[in-house]
């Protein structure tokens, strides 16, 4: 039998449906897998032995008596922003250290109800602002592909899992690219779903408007299976909306007649010519399949990243005043008064989550407001306004998920700006609240080290089964392909 | 868009009304960058949006009512865990 850990969703599932595996064995068979690799590629905050284990027991029951379940005995990780009652949360914060969530998000409780289990907690930049986890209070992750490379961030934590073999799936949240960028960086399908399409409810806000929970996986059929376990409206978040499309339907169709655009305002200057050789490369393969390919143009997309910045800084200024010690993380001393405590405790929070609450506020302030935060939420309409033109004449859109392959620790942490930059592709996409997937297409090898590389494919608002139609029959012309990577590199 | 930096004493007093503690050292780094940071942002100022309305979320802005009947909620007990409470009360700074 192939090792557990490469084994994919459905195949562990259906296995251990069957009773030809325990969810017990694949649970030790992950917890050894996670002690013998976490130390070297900190993926995981917090390892859940024994509720991971309990939990594999009772999935083994339900088995017996006889239950079918789509994820039965799923090993999944979930980002450390996203409550899994009894483990800590701490958001990649120091502000929060001590906290356990007292409840379920609606995403997990979805995904247990499916027979899966929560190994841990994963990596992130504090409270999901970064990307590449280098401003994780906990030290980054490391990127199975190459020692000296970022995984990406900040969901960075859960892309190392799966790709590191560590976990099947995992949950991240993408607020501006945060699943996008860590799956190209290490080789994964990363679903961004429509706005709506998943509850946030458990998911500790950074900026609401804009981030949704997404997917980590290594085929389009585990990120299906994971997916549809979690998908339905949630009384408990009230911008959550059904869909009426099944995605089994979605995997099944052909590509055949369908028109993918290629954004021109992504695809150009300063695109490193290995990312552009695989979207180039991948257009071809579609067209192969009876895609028609052309050219799309969202003419103001280049002011994005200034709107988007100032939108999610604004919102995490306000999302985060809730942080003042008292009922969650880190607590008061109780010796001044309470303008003095809430300073102390939160002083805890990281430089780079300081300078957002800052500049959020201030773009939020009374004289500013319209000419900074007013300005960029006009600003969404007039993109949600060019991208609807363009899927007038395209279904899908595709354009490089990241501008260069995996850059190097340290290499962008000095400037902010830089730092931001690194999103320039996948903000977009979140302003205008779309469904957003990476796919993995091909390595480039550079001084003997090989990276991967990723493309994205955007489709129309609600319309999140178009990216697993064009995905999967990638997939199965074997253009994309995701496999568990030993450090450093090693694929198997 | 207006030529305004935020200076270091703007972001010890911003800090100050946001009851974050920064450090010296931390002000200095963030006015460097929030300056350099709102320079690039006042692109924005370049374009026409005259006529587009702001967007504050994607989906329809609709109040989500539920029936009007008790449901079970989470125990005060486990809550609690996380707050430093006494006889029932969570415990906050002096005001």
């Amino acid at each position: 039998m192939e090792a557990v850990f490469k084994m994919g969703a459905s195949r562990i599932a259906s296995a251990v449906n069957a009773g030809e595996l325990s969810a017990k064995e694949v649970v030790t068979a992950y917890l050894e897998r996670i002690a013998e690799l976490n130390g070297k590629l900190n993926a995981y905050l917090h390892v859940n032995s024994t509720g991971a284990r309990r939990a594999a027991s009772s999935v083994d029951d339900l088995v017996v008596r006889g239950e079918k379940l789509n994820l039965a005995g799923v090993p999944v990780a979930v980002k450390d922003v996203i409550s899994v009652r009894g483990l800590p949360i701490t958001c990649g914060s120091r502000v929060l250290r001590g906290y356990v969530a007292p409840y379920d998000a609606t995403v997990v409780n979805r995904l247990k109800r499916a027979g899966a289990i929560v190994l841990g907690t994963t990596n992130t930049d504090e409270f999901a602002m970064g990307s590449s986890t280098e401003n994780s209070a906990y030290g980054a992750s490391r990127n199975p592909w190459a020692e000296d490379r970022v995984p990406g961030g900040s969901s960075g934590g859960s892309a190392v899992a799966v790709s590191g073999g560590m976990a099947t799936a995992a949950l991240g949240t993408d607020t501006g690219g945060s699943v996008r960028l860590p799956a190209c960086f290490t080789g994964l399908f990363g679903l961004k779903p429509s706005y709506g399409a998943l509850s946030r409810y458990g998911l500790v806000s950074y900026a609401n408007s804009l981030e949704q929970v997404g997917v980590f996986a290594r085929s389009v059929d585990d990120l299906a299976l994971v997916y549809s376990a979690m998908l339905g409206a949630d009384p408990k978040d009230g911008t959550t909306t059904n869909f009426s499309w099944s995605i089994r339907d979605a995997l099944s169709r052909g590509v055949e007649g369908l028109r993918l655009g290629v954004v021109v305002e992504m695809s150009g200057e300063g695109i490193h010519e290995a990312v552009s050789s695989a979207l180039s490369t991948t257009c071809k393969e579609l067209e192969r399949n009876g895609v028609s390919v052309g050219e799309a143009s969202i003419k103001h997309m280049g002011y994005s990243l200034e709107a988007y910045y100032l939108i999610a800084m604004s919102e995490a200024s306000s999302n985060l005043a809730r942080f003042d010690g008292v009922r969650y993380g880190e607590h008061p001393a109780f010796e001044g008064d309470w303008n003095e405590e809430y300073s102390r405790v939160r002083s805890l929070f990281g430089l780079e989550v300081k300078r957002r609450i800052i500049l959020g506020a201030f773009a939020l302030s009374a004289g500013y407001q319209e000419m900074y935060y007013g300005r960029a939420s006009r600003f969404r309409t007039l993109l949600i306004h060019e991208f609807r033109e363009a899927f007038k004449q395209f279904d899908v859109l595709i354009a490089p998920t990241s501008p260069t392959p995996p850059f190097r620790f340290g290499e962008k942490t000095q400037d902010p700006l830089t730092m931001y930059l690194s999103d320039v592709d996948t903000v977009p996409v979140n302003l205008a609240g779309l469904p957003a997937l990476n796919v993995p297409v091909g390595t480039f090898t550079t001084d003997g080290t090989t990276l991967p590389l990723g493309v994205q494919l955007i489709a129309p608002y609600g319309r999140d089964d178009l990216l697993f139609t064009v995905a999967s029959q990638l997939e199965r012309s074997g253009l994309s392909s995701a496999r568990v990577v030993e450090p450093w590199g090693r694929i198997v | 868009m207006v030529e305004e930096n935020l200076d270091y004493l703007k972001v010890i007093e911003l800090a100050r009304q946001l009851r974050v503690g920064v450090t010296e050292e931390e002000a200095k780094i963030i006015a460097k960058d929030l300056s350099k940071v709102l320079e690039y942002v006042r692109r924005l100022g370049e374009l026409d949006l005259e006529g587009y309305e702001p967007t504050y979320s994607v989906t329809p802005a609709k109040s989500v009512l539920r029936d009007d009947v008790a449901e079970e909620n989470l125990p005060v007990e486990e809550v609690f865990v996380n707050a430093v409470g006494e006889k029932g009360f969570i415990k906050a700074p002096k005001i």
